[in-house]
């Protein structure tokens, strides 16, 4: 009999188990993930950009693009792998093919395989031509290891409307000691953290967003909520990914590349200091403890793995903190099912991480870097090619909803879990505005972007920090970092008792080294 | 081998290789196989001291000395990892070797058959079980909210309050050793029993005959006759002492980064320094390292067996 009941009672465990198995494994998609993607108000704006391009000296100028040899461009892409896909790459290739004599072929990766996948190919003989160097320190490692190529040189005579697309500022972000390892394309550039909350609940708590103007003031708010549904968890947060740090580095500080070492956004001299030594990081942390002792957040949060929308729309949790960017508060409704209303919490800047959070590289195998360029030119001025390459084929993959607008929605018996094309991937393609808009999205977005993405610039901003000569002391100073993060992130330890030690383990690991490297490099940057 | 005898008057050297020939041929394949898969491939050890340069390629970057194996012991973490890989992997010989030879006995005593071979089988199947699944099984009891242990097994002991398992470094030693017997037992214990049913059975006859209880016949026949198979069991996991089962120390504690100082061994310490920094030279230091000692610790052990008892060595 006792038997019975411990089998019986493993049996159960393990059912259990399994399904909890399935719920994990969702990708963190990083800065910019969803369908707030949207897009634009139309062609118009594609006219404009693409006419500074004409009198530059081409590959093709003066050629007749047949007599080239056919070239077909291999483009990594961090998406889901879609059927139609072909489909599409043919419709582009009409586009390019008698302008260029080249074709597309698109190679999509998943969130969770593209570092090594992509690794992988660029350590091989694979021709891969169009690298999406996502993060600022991959293209340093990609440029540092030989694996794509600079680029400066070439992007003026090649791809001459870059600029006007991103911006002058903007451009040559992705520059590092003299050399350029990638593009940026057009996406939302300033930095800045904020916290998102089920409308619905806060409103019944009897509060409205217009309160919350610092950390302090979500006390009351969470302590209201709390009350009225005991059950729920105030803070939404994941492995590698806790309220805490979600909160700092979503615009408290510039983490130039990896946070050890950082530029504060009040610093007018450009002087590289620890944050986790400051008064502020001890406040903050000090609140995650706090609220995780009030049972604001949930004592698994450190080995949790499902995205924090995800635990909204289960409706286990009430909020989390996330970076922002305009029509963010939409993005997340999609995402959560519930309307979703969200209260600034720090500063906003335009920030090197956002602008250089995707730079389009040139494989090192790639055989005709201009050719290439040039082709990847069109994409950032040809609104046709926007909107195949973003989502589809009309009629197909997707209808107008407001053609007048350039709005669009999906077709009848289409949604997001059936469709056959469509990666809604604003924040990665060259130009998302020249495309047209998702439904629910404002028509007037990108008037939006275009505020937001002029925040006031940091002193840092547009440095990249290359990490190559410290490499023995970041790889050190990750795995000290990794044993702290998350259980101060998500309260679980109390800040008192762990912050002295976990900075004299940095130190022990070379933040010195590193912190005096970055200084280095910045007033290298700065002139000074 | 008829043929060779009918030849006409071959030289020695001739008929030798006619003999050996055909047997020459069956190794050929594995040799070859042994040659391009695990022989090869060791010229790439020079990435260990080399700052790869992809468009220049391996051999033309430049050599960094040992540059690349600073990091493994530029912190107090060398210490720590070398520890936890070296003190996990011998507690886990000790407690699966004698672990699985009591169960071998245990199981090769029980006299009907279909018993026998349930339990055979049955402590097989955690063995087979993918280390995620194992992972979340050991979470469904951990789990500081859900967790089968803090709502239902610590209460009826009057503790509430829970233990944050995931976040208290001093439980996880037994918890892991724990999870690693569970999960490995089976093979070595399958080893075994076919060990035991390979012993002669006369000798227990003899041993009873000689007025040996059960307890005196296990100590003087059973585990004598294994001494050969513990032998080179342990010397093989002796050789791999410097590996770790990655899945073990890195999925079931979930990653918490809060248990590193227990948790952390040289495979997961690698991953996860090396996870974004894409630098295939300090990757291939640490392998390097890992193997060189490997190699050394095989030796020394072969060389202490042979010392105890020369037929048991494996060279």
């Amino acid at each position: 009999m006792k038997k019975k009941l411990v089998s019986a009672l493993l049996i159960g465990v393990m059912a259990v188990s399994m399904l909890a198995g399935c719920g994990g494994g969702d990708a963190d998609t990083g800065a910019g993930s969803g369908s707030g993607g949207g897009a634009a108000s139309g062609t118009e704006a594609g006219g404009g950009a693409s006419s500074g391009g004409s009198g530059a000296a081409t590959v093709t100028d003066g050629a007749d693009p047949s007599t080239l040899e056919p070239y077909e461009i291999q483009m990594a892409f961090v998406g889901e792998s879609y059927p139609d896909t072909d489909i599409i790459e043919g419709k582009i290739n009409e586009i390019i093919q008698p302008k260029y004599n080249t074709t597309l072929n698109i190679i999509p990766m998943s969130w969770g395989e593209f570092t090594n996948k992509l690794n992988l190919m660029l350590s091989g003989d694979e021709q891969l031509d169009l690298v999406p160097c996502i993060g600022t320190s991959n293209g340093v490692t990609y440029l540092n290891n030989g694996q794509i190529m600079d680029i400066k040189g070439l992007y003026q005579t090649y791809a001459p409307d870059v600029a006007g697309v991103v911006g002058e500022d903007n451009v040559e972000i992705c520059t590092v000691g003299g050399k350029m390892y990638g593009l940026p394309v057009y996406k939302e550039y300033s930095n800045s953290a904020g916290v998102m909350m089920r409308k619905d609940l806060l409103e019944a708590a009897g509060h409205s967003v217009d309160e919350i103007k610092s950390l302090d003031d979500l006390d009351q708010i969470f302590a209201d909520v709390k009350a009225q549904n005991p059950d729920m968890i105030m803070l939404a947060g994941r492995q590698g990914g806790t309220p805490g740090f979600d909160l700092i580095t979503g615009g408290y500080f510039d983490g130039l590349n990896d946070n050890y070492g950082v530029i504060l956004p009040d610093d007018k001299e450009g002087k590289v200091i620890n944050y986790f030594e400051t008064e502020e990081f001890k406040t903050v942390m000090t609140k995650m403890y706090d609220w995780a002792q009030a049972g604001y957040i949930s004592k698994d949060c450190a080995t949790m793995t499902d995205a924090r929308q995800n635990q909204v729309k289960a409706g286990t949790a009430f909020a989390y903190f996330t970076p922002l960017k305009p029509g963010v508060d939409l993005q997340d409704s999609l995402d959560t099912t519930y309307e979703m209303v969200y209260a600034t919490l720090s500063p906003t800047w335009r920030a090197t991480g956002q602008v250089a959070w995707i730079g389009w590289g040139i494989g090192r195998n790639c055989k005709y870097p201009e050719r290439v360029l040039e082709t990847f030119n069109e994409f950032y001025t040809n609104a046709e090619i926007m909107n195949y390459f973003n989502w589809g084929i009309e009629g197909q993959h997707y209808v107008f909803v407001d053609e007048e607008k350039g709005i669009i929605g999906y077709p009848d018996g289409v949604d997001s879990q059936n469709k056959t094309y469509g990666y809604n991937a604003g924040y990665a393609i060259p130009n998302q505005k020249i495309a047209y808009v998702w439904e629910n999205n404002d028509p007037s977005i990108w008037d939006e972007y275009e505020t937001f993405n002029n925040a006031d610039p940091l002193i840092s901003t547009g440095f990249i920090f290359d990490n190559s000569s410290v490499s023995t002391e970041i790889s050190a100073l990750n795995n000290v970092f990794e044993s702290y993060r998350d259980a101060l992130g998500a309260g679980a330890v109390n800040p008192e008792d762990v912050l002295e030690d976990f900075n004299s383990e940095l130190y022990n690991s070379g933040l010195q080294t590193v912190m005096d490297e970055k200084q280095k490099q910045l007033d290298a940057f700065l002139g000074k | 081998m008829a043929n060779v005898t009918e030849a006409k008057a071959p030289s020695k050297t001739m008929r030798q290789i006619k003999t050996w020939a055909p047997i020459f041929l069956m190794m050929a394949p594995g040799l070859i196989y042994l040659f391009i898969n695990n022989y090869m491939p060791m010229a790439g050890l020079v990435i260990a001291f080399k700052q790869i340069n992809f468009s220049d390629g391996i051999w033309k970057s430049p050599w960094v000395g040992l540059k690349n194996f600073e990091f493994l012991f530029k912190s107090k973490d060398a210490f720590i990892i070398t520890r936890n890989t070296i003190c996990y992997n011998l507690a886990f010989i000790v407690i699966n070797t004698v672990l699985g030879i009591a169960l071998a006995i245990l199981i090769t005593d029980i006299r009907k058959d279909g018993p026998r071979k349930l339990y055979q089988s049955a402590i097989l199947v955690p063995y087979l079980m993918s280390i995620v699944i194992v992972s979340y099984i050991t979470y469904a009891f951990l789990s500081a909210e859900n967790g089968l242990i803090n709502n239902s097994i610590l209460p009826l002991f009057g503790n509430t309050e829970g233990v944050s398992w995931y976040m208290e470094k001093k439980y996880w030693p037994f918890i892991l050793t724990l999870v690693n017997t569970w999960k490995g037992i089976g093979y070595g214990t399958l080893i075994y029993i076919s060990t035991v049913n390979g012993i002669d059975r006369s000798l227990y006859e003899a041993a009873s005959l000689d007025g040996a209880g059960k307890w005196k016949q296990i100590l003087h026949v059973t585990l004598p006759s294994l001494k050969g198979t513990v032998i080179t069991l342990t010397l093989l996991n002796i050789g791999r002492i410097f590996y770790s089962d990655f899945g073990l120390f890195y999925q079931v504690p979930m990653n918490s980064g809060q248990l590193n100082e227990v948790t952390n061994v040289i495979d997961t310490y690698v991953y996860r320094s090396l996870l974004q920094m894409n630098n295939p030279g300090m990757a291939s230091a640490a392998g390097f390292y890992q193997s060189i000692v490997g190699f050394v610790l095989v030796l020394v052990a072969n060389l202490v067996v042979r010392k105890i008892d020369a037929d048991s060595a494996l060279f």
